[in-house]
């Protein structure tokens, strides 16, 4: 896999946070504002994403339009389990960055995965050990 | 605290270790996917053990940071397996969870540095470790 592949996975994965972000909002009775701010880092991610991609000579993946998030069984619970996925998700594709030996896809990859770790410890009030890893994780 | 020497104790022949260091207790298996880039990688994984040992000290000062202690005790083992070879030196005292959070901040800016001049399998781990550490000062600054 190149290190545009790798990139337009990132940046695939956050037109899909900002929509899950949309629909999880929405719904969120009480911190609905982190979740604008959350989605507001996400569209900053994927502008950052965007240029990087473009400043390559390629052309950045489009959004779906729809995007498959699970909130059947309508609980508070629910959204913020999804909030933390979407931000465990991201977190893999950017620790995968990692692997590329380009300094500026791992500035964008060490900064965002940083991102996704802090917000997805504040949904779940306690940090990993090893955000984005699955393979090293005694602690997580 | 007295230093201890842990040079050789990781050697490319992939033993495991246990180091008990007055009251850090170290203990990893090593792992060939992590093997260590020695020209590339050697000093920036010391450092990183080194500051991460000083963050486990601080964290088991405190009695309102044992999840920290798990994490940075982890971040230890996989530092160790990742080829660390440094020596674990008496470090600063921290008093509090506000100082144990901005050594933690500190810590996330160390590791993101050196994982983005690291080899791959390095720089993935460097850059978990970074952001495991950014997460960790804000639920310290939260507490």
């Amino acid at each position: 896999m190149s290190v545009l592949d790798r990139l337009q996975l990132a940046l695939a994965g956050e037109h899909a946070a900002i929509y899950g972000y949309g629909v999880v909002g929405g719904r969120l009775t009480s911190k609905s504002g982190r979740a604008l701010t959350n989605l507001n880092a996400h569209r900053s991610a994927r502008d950052q994403l965007s240029r990087l991609i473009v400043s390559k000579g390629a052309e950045p993946v489009p959004a779906d339009p729809f995007y498959a998030v699970d909130i059947s069984a309508g609980t508070q619970k629910q959204l913020v389990t999804t909030a933390i996925a979407i931000e465990d998700r991201l977190s893999v594709l950017y620790a995968e960055l990692m692997l590329e030996n380009d300094a500026s896809a791992r500035g964008i990859a060490v900064e965002q995965l940083q991102g996704c770790a802090v917000r997805a410890t504040q949904w779940r009030s306690r940090a990993q050990a090893f955000p984005g890893l699955s393979q090293v994780a005694p602690a997580n | 605290m007295r230093p201890i020497s842990r040079r050789g104790v990781l050697s490319a022949l992939g033993l495991g270790v246990v180091l008990g260091v007055s009251g850090l207790s170290v203990s990893a298996c090593s792992s060939n996917d992590n093997a260590l880039d020695p020209r590339v990688d050697e000093a920036g994984v010391n450092q990183v053990f080194v500051a991460e040992a000083a963050l486990l000290a601080g964290a088991q000062s405190l009695s309102k940071a044992r999840a920290a202690v798990v994490i940075h005790q982890a971040h230890l083992d996989a530092l160790i397996a990742a080829g660390a070879t440094t020596e674990v030196v008496e470090p600063k005292p921290i008093t509090s969870l506000t100082q144990l959070a901005a050594a933690q901040r500190k810590q996330a800016a160390l590791c993101a540095r050196v994982a983005v001049g690291a080899s791959p399998r390095i720089a993935r781990l460097l850059a978990s470790i970074a952001a495991s550490n950014a997460s960790l000062a804000s639920v310290e600054v939260a507490s």
